[in-house]
């Protein structure tokens, strides 16, 4: 092996091992408790202890009054279709899912957080779309949504565009160009 | 969003991809291949997506009909199949 | 078309003259896109419309001038220029931050005490990516052309005291 490829291979091999290290850390896109983009305030507030709604839904029983809450905010509600109520870790109360065969779109979770005031449960829902729309301005300054969506929440797929864009031009410059040298 | 105009718009388009694969010269097919990707950005923008029809206008009919233009000027003009 | 040896198209005033117009205007047009972040379009749309704008000119004077103003050198260059800078910026988050920050979460970088980390942001993407981007895709569109247009390169190796004369239908 002459050396200069054993210099390519290292160099190969020492990218691999930083772009496996740098995308350790990004938080998969659906992971419903990554804390980027975890829930939505809906705005839906109940007052606990109303009708044993505590005990009600730690049975697992979903109250019809917040399911037909949520459901007038335009939102499919939990109680018709199969939806249960689930322990559940990273600092929320409830987590109300859908039930599915393999395993449930985080677009369909609802959170249930218990408010200090007036001991209210506020009803959260996990949705990207929503959340990008209210925290694209606040957290990236570009005036155009599409720009930031596609350069900083997918700034990862973009790069990856930018460089398959390079190796299809060094491919056609390799397969072009037959003039001895390159 | 204005539905008639679109639907116009995207039957003219299978015009112009039947006439871009039936027409023998290559240049006149490659020449509907830019024109099908002018047709289907303003489709594009139609549709209230203009990232999305500007980036159809620049590379579709821009570089890719340019590229295809060179590409023939390798090649002969007549298909012959 | 058959015009003097090796100069297969004959110069046609009108064109050339109309060409040398309007290169100039597509590329500020192709800047507008690529940098302002207002409008639509971003680093990917700028390059091709500035690719374009080459194309343009490398169709009208041919392909010994077209070749004289983005040379090979400049292409190499820029293919690797935007890219590098694109990464670059990404891991220049993490190496600012200690290790800190995620890959490409620009608000890390120590602009940020300065402006707000939103404006951190804004002023990493509209400016460093989408010129990354840019660059890239303007030589690389530029390149792949110049390689489907460069016709006479088998005889030209036999003559090479010819200099580049290309032969371009």
């Amino acid at each position: 092996m002459k050396p200069i490829s054993a210099m390519a291979l290292l160099f190969v091999v020492f990218l691999g091992a930083l772009f496996i290290y740098v995308s350790e850390d990004i938080p998969d896109f659906g992971d419903p408790y990554s804390p980027a983009n975890r829930y939505v305030n809906l705005h839906i507030s109940i007052d606990v202890g109303a009708d044993g709604l505590e005990d009600s839904l730690r049975a697992g029983v979903i109250p019809e009054e917040l399911s037909s809450r949520i459901k007038a905010r335009g939102f499919p509600s939990p109680s018709e279709t199969e939806y249960s109520v689930e322990e559940v870790e990273g600092g929320w109360d409830v987590l109300i899912a859908k039930e599915e065969l393999l395993y449930p779109e985080p677009e369909k979770y609802y959170f249930l957080k218990e408010e200090e005031e007036g001991n209210k449960l506020v009803v959260y829902r996990y949705s990207i779309p929503v959340r990008w729309e209210e925290k694209c301005e606040e957290e990236i300054g570009v005036p155009n949504m599409v720009t930031a969506g596609l350069a900083d929440y997918r700034g990862y797929d973009t790069l990856g565009e930018t460089t398959v864009i390079f190796t299809a031009g060094i491919a056609v410059i390799l397969l072009l160009r037959r003039r001895g040298k390159l | 969003m204005i539905i008639p105009l679109d639907l116009i718009l995207l039957f003219f388009l299978v015009l112009i991809a039947i006439a871009a694969i039936s027409v023998r010269d290559l240049l006149a097919a490659i020449i509907l291949l830019g024109a099908y990707s002018f047709v289907i950005a303003t489709v594009y923008v139609e549709m209230h997506s203009v990232d999305v029809g500007f980036t159809e206008a620049a590379v579709g009919a821009g570089a890719i009909t340019a590229f295809m233009i060179a590409a023939l000027a390798r090649t002969k003009r007549e298909a012959s199949d | 078309m058959n015009g003097k040896k090796g100069k297969i198209w004959e110069e046609n005033v009108i064109i050339e003259t109309i060409t040398r117009l309007m290169v100039p205007f597509i590329q500020i047009y192709a800047l507008y896109v690529m940098v302002g972040t207002e409008g639509a379009g971003g680093g990917f749309q700028g390059g091709v419309v500035f690719a374009a704008s080459i194309v343009l000119f490398t169709v009208t004077f041919g392909i010994s001038k077209g070749r004289k103003r983005l040379p090979e050198s400049w292409n190499a260059a820029l293919n690797s220029l935007g890219l590098y800078l694109y990464a670059g910026v990404g891991l220049l988050c993490i190496v600012l931050s200690l290790g800190a920050a995620q890959y490409l979460n620009y608000a890390a970088l120590p602009l940020s005490q300065i402006m707000s980390p939103a404006h951190t942001r804004a002023l990493m993407i509209s400016d460093v990516v989408e010129v990354g981007i840019g660059l890239t895709v303007m030589s690389i569109f530029a390149s792949i052309f110049f390689d489907l247009a460069w016709k006479g390169e088998g005889k030209k190796n036999k003559d090479k005291n010819k200099g580049d004369k290309e032969v371009q239908e």
